[in-house]
């Protein structure tokens, strides 16, 4: 079953995410994509 | 399922892991926030992450000043934000030398072959030299020349070389023809109608000589080399001559050429003069052997 890495870095700090939950991982995706986008239109 | 949450900070490090999607989905928000809100105190929330059922748990917790050690596969600039990667194991993760490798270098241009063009063989010089008198008829050069490199050779046999031709112009064999036919010459006049006539070209001179020497009908090299040098000195009134003169006559009228020992034998009879101290004109009939050939001849 593949897996699914999600890495996001700012600066020092950085967060990766694995899974082999493929909705999952959309999901979350979506969801920081959108807070993204906020932070950019704020 | 499977989910593993792993935070690096400069000087710490979480792993997490989890089967429950609910908790993983959980800390993510929070840990999410914490990218993007500075008031939010992550490393303190990093701290109070337990193991809060069986699924969650706190793998390395926070390492102090650890070392982090950065894997090729993660060396990214800070303008990355997202990366996301459908793998199958991580180390099949594609980094940017892989890609590199595929990229198609132009090829490379050979130059062109260039045809190299043989220089044509040309034809050998002939092995002889080319030192022809100013009385030698031209068409005879290369026999001549052919003659010359035979003397040079200074065969030392008994047997006198003995050359036979066809006539290759058709003038020469009119001459031929021309002497056979002619009766035997009245050889004490010969010596005067010659004297009155003017000069004469190579070729003149030549069939002459052939005249000359078929008046006396001698058969044997070494006479017809002293008939020669007697043509030469009272005929064309030559104090001394080459080898490749007299071969160049003694060629054009019987097909013949003289070698050293013929010359050697008529030296040594007194009858032919060797002046060493002479460039060119070596030879000459003594007066010894000239009164030979008119006795024996009828000159």
């Amino acid at each position: 079953m593949p897996q699914y890495v999600f890495k996001m870095k700012k600066g020092e700090l950085e967060i990766e995410f694995t899974s082999d939950d493929a909705d999952f991982v959309e999901q979350q995706l979506e969801k920081w994509r959108e807070e993204i986008l906020k932070k950019q239109s704020y | 399922m499977y989910y593993n949450i792993k935070i690096k900070t400069k000087d710490a490090e979480l792993v997490l892991e989890s089967s429950n999607s609910s908790i993983v989905q959980r800390e993510m928000d929070v840990y999410f926030s914490c990218l993007f809100d500075v008031s939010c105190d992550f490393k303190s929330r990093i701290k109070k992450v337990e193991i809060k059922d069986n699924n969650l748990f706190s793998i390395e917790g926070i390492n102090n000043n650890k070392e982090l050690e950065e894997t090729p596969k993660e060396k990214e600039t800070e303008k990355e934000v997202f990366s996301y990667v459908d793998k199958i194991t991580e180390s099949e993760i594609p980094t940017i030398e892989d890609f590199s490798s595929k990229i198609n270098l132009e090829p490379q241009i050979e130059s062109p072959i260039e045809p190299k063009i043989e220089p044509i063989n040309e034809p050998m010089e002939s092995q002889f030299e080319l030192q022809i008198e100013p009385e030698v008829e031209s068409q005879t050069e290369a026999q001549i020349n052919a003659l010359d490199e035979l003397f040079d050779s200074r065969v030392e046999e008994s047997e006198i070389p003995f050359i036979s031709i066809q006539p290759q112009t058709q003038e020469e064999s009119q001459v031929e023809s021309v002497i056979t036919e002619l009766e035997p010459i009245d050889n004490s006049n010969l010596e005067l109608s010659i004297e009155q006539e003017p000069l004469k070209d190579a070729k003149e001179i030549n069939l002459d000589f052939k005249l000359f020497l078929a008046g006396f009908m001698i058969s044997d090299l070494s006479n017809e080399f002293l008939a020669c040098a007697y043509y030469i000195k009272n005929i064309l009134k030559q104090d001394g001559f080459s080898m490749k003169t007299i071969n160049s006559y003694l060629f054009q009228a019987a097909r013949k050429i003289a070698d050293m020992s013929t010359v050697s034998d008529l030296v040594e009879r007194g009858f032919i003069l060797h002046d060493e101290s002479q460039e060119i004109n070596k030879y000459a009939i003594t007066a010894s052997g000239e009164e030979y050939f008119k006795n024996k001849y009828q000159v």
